[in-house]
């Protein structure tokens, strides 16, 4: 019996094309004393073969149409607006809070020499080159689809449409040329937004990514927790490291949900945003996240408490995400 | 109008041109989706989506490719990536053994009495169209994406977090699988596997 289920993988792979020249061999050898093997591999390909003949379903009325619906409303971007309303120069009113974010970050990371307080200068001309960078970083959800293209039958990698290359070396460098992205988005703004308002509306709209059971936790808020970028994290170990940012805080549960399993397929996207007001809270954009970007809503009541505040946010992801990829945090408005 | 040309017309913006793509592709893709994910509704979600994509990608569409075979891709692609998901949410429902070495199909009562059974081609087809209908997900997935999607072994595996002997073992236990649907049902069968015992055998 077990060699007839071996036969049956043989004559399956076979089917395939991609026996070795021994297990053809072997194959061979079995059916000629096998007439039970010899029925079932005609069956076999009797089904192989019925599945290139396999007849189309119809697809369902309106189809099309409905296709050509939601092309117009992704081309009535709902991302790119964000840049062209008022609310983009407006950006200019959060960079009190971004450049207090950047200074505590410098403050708890007195590893980067560069960002001495006597270059200011140079720092400015630096995270203009940055943003460029990091504009072309946003654009990887184009260039992933844009790898597709070339395939020809036996297509390379089978989530290309939506996974794009990677590489964790190079993204460990734009951690840093994201976080002065950031700065020069939000403090150079009458210069760098023309530029970066240029950028996108010359592209049609980027396509979005998929999140799910995003939560938002507040935790104690130190003066060197950094939200000038989300990361994705992709093992309960990753996990566990990222959690300990937050000494004071009880988050055993999340390591609880998201074990070993989770991780197989899934990726977590984890970020921090500090606020001066416990009272203003957050909402991942819809459509906000992008390969290498995800835009956070705040949503600020009319009245704001003056407590300093800290929230972890976090939404589960798919694995299209690769561990330890940094994506830059787009507060709006 | 050719495919290329009403390609090259819509890389330029012509959405009408893009709409008669989307006509002339859509029962090829809407199959596609629906026999991955074997849910009509779900089908025609995923498989806009793909048209979506193409859309948002025609601009570096090069036409290495047709773009029905690009289009076919991109559905691959983004049934793929549902399964991924759905793969996930489901993962606590079935706990059950997915690999069912242990699970047998009940044998048809009178699988001799009717060597006339055998089918027309044709009748095979929607035999085969149905039977896929009845496999699990996990069987019908890696059958779909290896016979209709035409991925190695490797993509498979990759797409579904497989290992390749996995990968393997779980394409031969699918068509094995679809055999025995399509004889339970009785219309698929031949005259040349005639004895009943030796399917007892075989499991």
């Amino acid at each position: 019996m077990e060699h007839c289920e071996r036969c049956t993988q043989l004559l399956s792979v076979r089917l395939d094309g991609e026996l070795t020249a021994r297990e053809a061999q072997e194959l061979e050898a079995h059916l000629a004393r096998c007439p039970e093997c010899r029925a079932l591999a005609e069956e076999l390909e009797a089904i192989h073969a019925a599945f290139l003949a396999l007849e189309d379903i119809s697809a369902p009325e309106g189809f099309a149409r409905g296709v050509m619906e939601r092309i117009e409303a992704e081309t009535t971007p709902k991302v790119i607006p964000l840049f062209r309303r008022p609310q983009f120069r407006a950006l200019a009113g959060l960079a009190a809070c971004a450049a207090l974010c950047l200074g505590l970050y410098r403050a708890g990371l007195p590893a980067l020499p560069d960002l001495a307080a006597g270059e200011q200068e140079s720092m400015t001309v630096a995270s203009y080159a940055a943003a460029e960078a990091a504009e072309e970083k946003v654009e990887a959800p184009q260039y992933s689809i844009a790898r597709d293209m070339d395939m020809d039958g036996a297509a390379d990698d089978c989530k290309g449409a939506v996974t794009p290359p990677y590489d964790p070396g190079e993204e460990k460098e734009n951690l840093a040329r994201n976080d002065f992205a950031l700065y020069a988005m939000t403090t150079a703004d009458g210069e760098a937004a023309p530029k970066e308002k240029a950028a996108l509306e010359e592209r049609a709209a980027p396509s979005h990514y998929a999140f799910s059971n995003d939560q938002y936790l507040r935790v104690s808020w130190r003066e060197e927790l950094d939200a000038s970028a989300a990361v994705i994290l992709g093992s309960p170990e990753e996990l566990a490291d990222y959690l300990a940012r937050f000494p004071g805080d009880d988050l055993s549960a999340l390591s609880e949900n998201y074990d070993e399993s989770f991780f197989e397929t899934g990726r977590l996207l984890a970020l921090v945003v500090t606020e001066p007001s416990g009272s203003i809270r957050h909402e991942l954009a819809f459509q906000g996240l992008l390969q290498d970007q995800v835009t956070v809503e705040r949503l600020v009541p009319e009245e704001v408490t003056d407590d300093m505040a800290a929230w972890l946010i976090l939404a589960e992801v798919d694995a299209t995400f690769s561990a330890g990829h940094t994506l830059k945090v787009v507060l709006e408005p | 109008m050719t495919e290329q040309e009403l390609v090259s017309r819509a890389k330029a913006g012509d959405q009408g041109a893009f709409e008669q793509l989307v006509l002339d592709n859509q029962n090829r893709v809407y199959s596609l989706a629906f026999r991955m994910v074997n849910d009509r509704e779900e089908a025609a979600d995923l498989a806009q989506e793909a048209f979506l994509k193409a859309w948002q990608g025609l601009p570096a569409f090069q036409g290495g490719s047709s773009f029905s075979t690009w289009i076919y891709r991109l559905t691959t692609n983004v049934c793929i990536d549902h399964i991924r998901k759905q793969k996930r949410r489901q993962e606590n429902l079935a706990t059950l053994s997915l690999d069912d070495e242990e699970r047998t199909w009940p044998e048809p009562a009178d699988w001799e009495q009717d060597p006339q059974r055998r089918l027309e081609r044709a009748e095979l087809n929607r035999a085969v169209a149905r039977g896929l209908e009845s496999l699990p997900d996990h069987h019908r997935q890696v059958l779909v994406m290896r016979e209709l999607s035409g991925l190695s072994y490797q993509e498979i595996g990759h797409a579904l977090g497989l290992d390749l002997g996995t990968v393997k073992s779980r394409i031969a236990r699918s068509r094995l699988a679809l055999r025995k649907i399509l004889e339970r049902e009785g219309n698929f069968s031949f005259p040349s596997s005639s004895n009943p015992a030796v399917e007892k055998k075989r499991r």
